[in-house]
């Protein structure tokens, strides 16, 4: 497939056709409880017309020629709330991206590897109660055009495996404890050697058994070193989403602190389109599904709320420039604002010497989930951390949340370390799921603590 | 679209499955958004897909693919037979045997005109009333979905369900301040005149107007929570999947061999709500859902592994679907409030999913301070601790009302003993 016949309808229109791939086999004890694939086939029409959007879809490629059509009726039909002239940023992307990496596993060679990492965890490690291994990659192609002339092609491609180990503790109650391996590409692009797995569930393990015995965290405001992986989703869920400027135009506290400083000056975050020091980033986007070229944002510099990032209609409304940023995660989907590599950008301290210089504190390393809210106030999931006392790890604690203001925590950021990690496994939640990557340093601060 | 699904269970055991499923759905939906205040896109779409499993030699796989045309649907099958080879073998696989019937529910057709009225109320209503809530993002949408799933064990099943389905997420900003932002949303068989008296929305957003204003509670106690429904969910769906296929599989449910057991308090009974708005007599297995009773005054009456979980583990299989409701009490909401000494009226949890053991801790959102039986302050940045397995345990009221939201119905809960910080 590649671009469609095109016709002009309404103040503007735009048309995709989109093709869905993925993959999920998930492995319970050595049963195979999912061997599945999807193949989404589909054609959208999107139209703009006196200030409303009409939007069409079909899996039918027969049908794909009426869905101009019914999306500018769907448009016309909006005029009833009334109308306004309202003109959209015409940058226009041309041009074809796609990801030249390694051939794909097939699905009898994951399910293999499935069973060796399930043999090799009951093999190595005593008192595992379970383990789960569950392998999902998607595929997106998208080819855009609209009517300003952007021709786009762009391609999404995410790998990912979980393995989770579970143990039992002295009650008999179940603690679990999940090692994630995400990339760009396919599973042929990620290195999941047994060699390197065994390194990697070597570490889990030893963690397993400390969580076995952990103990509760403190409760209430507490000094706080979120480890790099939690600082991307700090970055993504504190305050990627308020910078959102649908959310900023739905009354997100951001809306009016741009130009103020909102964070340490240690602190710059931005919001990266395709590329971070030379090297192409995981979630590449390099025109949006709107066809408008994508660019980085940033979000805060130095500590000062600096940007927001937009779709085509929030930059007319905020007479800046579309940034790229509008995102479709299925063929039937619109385009929302979404992030696509969110990151805050690493400093000069050495992570050995943030823990050190903590008299009284945690170290949080692994988290499950996390939300953002309009007010900054944001809230993650904390599976695995450990007490700092005077300048060393302690005891592992009990699962617990970290939560607070965004705005008040990052004005709290004494050092941030040197070094980055970057990871896209999951989905970012917003009427769609989307894939996105999360990249950050270590942070010291201090937040709430759900605990005793 | 039955003959389609029987021609392709033929093709895939002509091809060397053992047994197959086959399930078509075709659905088409009318998606009338609301962005910021205002009325912002209509939506149509039109997604026809085809779900396939195979099992061979107790090795299973599956697919599924939204074009249905001869070729596209070979090629699957080809790949499925390729892909089963190196399944493990599993002689828990099989699929859902002599299951018949043919279901028709809710509005078939949209009405537009009916959409753009209620949602212009609605916009109306909240600018005449409340000109500080913001509608982030709301939908109303209509979407008929068309479903037939024939097994090679005699099974073969249609369903045709319409459905109206509301969805809105919004936060008030005034000169105090910014609140959280809180959402709602549900299914109606026919669209109201007045949106806002459904699914606690008219609650929700008074609410929101008021927790602008709120302060940071800065105290460690225990105390009383009073969970509103969307709160109730939470406890609900961490129940569900502790009796479900992962938790039971894995060995990891707290509940393993509690069937008989007092599990919660004697307060608590949750049923099937096949009735419900939107909701297919059916599931995915292609098992007619049975209008069974789960926990009744506070003990649970079975598991739910799914058929391949119930032949894996052994276990009695209990079909269902995805909708329950939790039985309304014998007491005002009102009086729910008075009777709390020191707590919090809790309109939303924002937590990471519960511990494998229940344990939890979790930032309570769109949450009041309940003192000396009397509504307080809104709150922010405060959290609760606790474990949800006590949580049911520790439930000392129900509320009479409960709120309608088609697949669920939920009344607002009162629990005792939740660490407060």
């Amino acid at each position: 497939m590649s671009f469609t016949d095109f016709s002009n309808a309404g103040d503007y229109n735009e048309t995709r056709y989109h093709e869905l791939r993925k993959r999920r086999l998930v492995m319970v004890d050595g049963s195979l409880v999912a061997n599945d694939s999807t193949h989404l086939v589909g054609h959208s029409a999107r139209v703009f017309q006196q200030g409303y959007w009409g939007f069409a879809s079909s899996t039918q490629a027969a049908a794909s020629n009426d869905l101009s059509n019914i999306a500018l009726a769907n448009a016309k039909a909006m005029q009833v709330f009334g109308g306004k002239q309202q003109r959209l940023p015409t940058a226009a992307y041309q041009g074809e991206h796609r990801f030249n990496g390694q051939p794909s596993w097939s699905s009898e060679q994951i399910i293999e590897w499935q069973q060796a990492v399930n043999e090799l965890v009951h093999s190595r490690y005593k008192d595992i109660a379970s383990v789960t291994v569950a392998s999902m990659d998607e595929h997106h192609d998208k080819y855009v055009q609209n009517s300003q002339g952007a021709r786009a092609y762009n391609e999404i491609a995410r790998a990912q495996c979980y393995i989770s180990l579970t143990v039992k503790d002295k009650d008999d109650k179940p603690v679990e404890l999940m090692e994630v391996l995400s990339g760009k590409g396919s599973f042929g692009d990620l290195d999941m050697s047994l060699q390197r797995i065994e390194e990697q569930l070597d570490q889990l393990y030893q963690h397993l058994m400390a969580k076995r015995e952990a103990v509760h965290a403190k409760g209430g405001l507490q000094t706080i070193v979120l480890a790099a992986d939690l600082a991307g989703m700090l970055a993504h869920e504190a305050m990627g989403h308020p910078c959102e400027a649908d959310l900023v135009l739905g009354g997100a506290v951001t809306g009016d602190l741009r130009g103020q400083r909102i964070a340490s000056d240690l602190v710059t975050m931005m919001d990266l389109a395709h590329s971070f020091r030379g090297e192409e980033l995981l979630v590449p986007v390099y025109a949006d599904d709107e066809g408008t070229p994508a660019e980085d944002v940033t979000l805060i510099k130095d500590g000062i709320l600096t940007d927001f990032m937009h779709s085509r209609e929030t930059a007319a409304q905020f007479d800046n420039r579309a940034t790229g940023n509008a995102r479709a995660y299925a063929p039937d989907d619109e385009p929302l604002i979404r992030m696509r590599n969110t990151a805050i950008m690493p400093g000069t301290s050495k992570l050995e010497n943030m823990l050190a210089e903590v008299e009284d504190g945690y170290y949080l390393l692994k988290t499950g989930n996390g939300q953002a809210d309009t007010t900054t106030e944001f809230m993650f999931g904390i599976s695995l951390g450990y007490e700092i006392k005077n300048g060393k790890l302690g005891r592992a604690i009990k699962d617990t949340t970290l939560s607070g203001s965004a705005i008040k925590m990052l004005q709290t950021v004494d050092a941030v370390s040197d070094d980055m990690h970057w990871e896209c496994s999951g989905y970012c939640g917003k009427k769609q799921p989307m894939v996105v990557s999360m990249g950050g340093p270590a942070l010291r601060a201090k937040a709430q603590l759900g605990g005793e | 679209m039955k003959a389609l699904a029987k021609d392709t269970l033929a093709q895939l055991l002509q091809a060397g499955f053992d047994d197959a499923r086959v399930t078509i759905t075709e659905s088409d939906s009318h998606e009338l958004n609301v962005a910021h205040n205002h009325a912002s896109l209509m939506r149509s779409t039109s997604n026809q897909t085809m779900a396939l499993l195979g099992i061979k030699d107790q090795r299973k796989v599956t697919a599924s693919v939204s074009n249905l045309t001869d070729g596209a649907i070979s090629d699957v099958i080809a790949n499925m037979i390729r892909d089963v080879a190196t399944a493990p073998q599993d002689e828990a696989n099989a699929v859902a045997p002599e299951q018949t019937g043919e279901f028709s529910k809710g509005p078939t057709t949209v009405d537009r005109e009916a959409m753009a009225a209620v949602v212009q109320n609605f916009l109306a209503l909240r600018s005449e009333r409340y000109p500080t809530f913001q509608v982030e993002e709301a939908a109303v949408k209509h979407s008929l979905d068309t479903t037939v799933l024939v097994t090679s064990k005699n099974t073969e099943l249609k369903s045709s369900i319409g459905s109206y389905d509301v969805s809105l997420m919004g936060s008030s900003k005034d000169e105090h301040g910014t609140s959280s932002f809180n959402y709602t949303g549900g299914s109606m068989d026919a669209l109201p005149e007045q949106l806002i008296e459904h699914f606690e929305l008219e609650n929700l957003i008074e609410n929101s107007v008021q927790e602008t204003q709120n302060r940071l509670l800065g105290e460690k106690f225990v105390g009383d929570v009073i969970l509103t429904p969307m709160a109730v969910m939470d406890l609900l769906e961490w129940l569900l999947d502790q009796v479900s296929d992962y938790s039971l599989i894995s060995g990891t449910s707290v509940y393993q061999n509690s069937v008989g057991s007092n599990i919660a308090s004697s307060l608590l009974t949750v049923r099937q709500h096949l009735q419900g708005s939107g909701v297919n007599p059916f599931n995915g297995e292609g098992f007619v859902a049975e209008p069974i009773t789960l926990v009744e005054n506070g003990k649970l009456t079975s598991l739910l592994p799914s058929y391949y979980g119930s032949r894996k583990l052994d276990l009695p299989h209990t079909p269902v679907s995805s909708a329950w409701a939790i039985e309304g009490g014998d007491i005002s909401r009102t009086e729910m409030v008075a009777g709390v000494k020191k707590g919090a009226l809790v309109g939303r949890l924002s937590m990471g999913s519960p511990a494998a053991n229940g344990d939890f801790s979790g930032v309570i959102k769109n949450s009041f301070l309940l003192e000396n039986g009397e509504r307080s302050t809104a709150l922010s940045e405060t959290m609760i601790t606790g474990n949800v397995a006590q949580m049911l345990q520790d439930i000392v009221a129900i509320s009479r009302d409960v709120t309608d939201y088609g697949s669920h119905q939920l009344p607002w809960l009162k629990v005792q003993g939740l660490k407060f910080s």
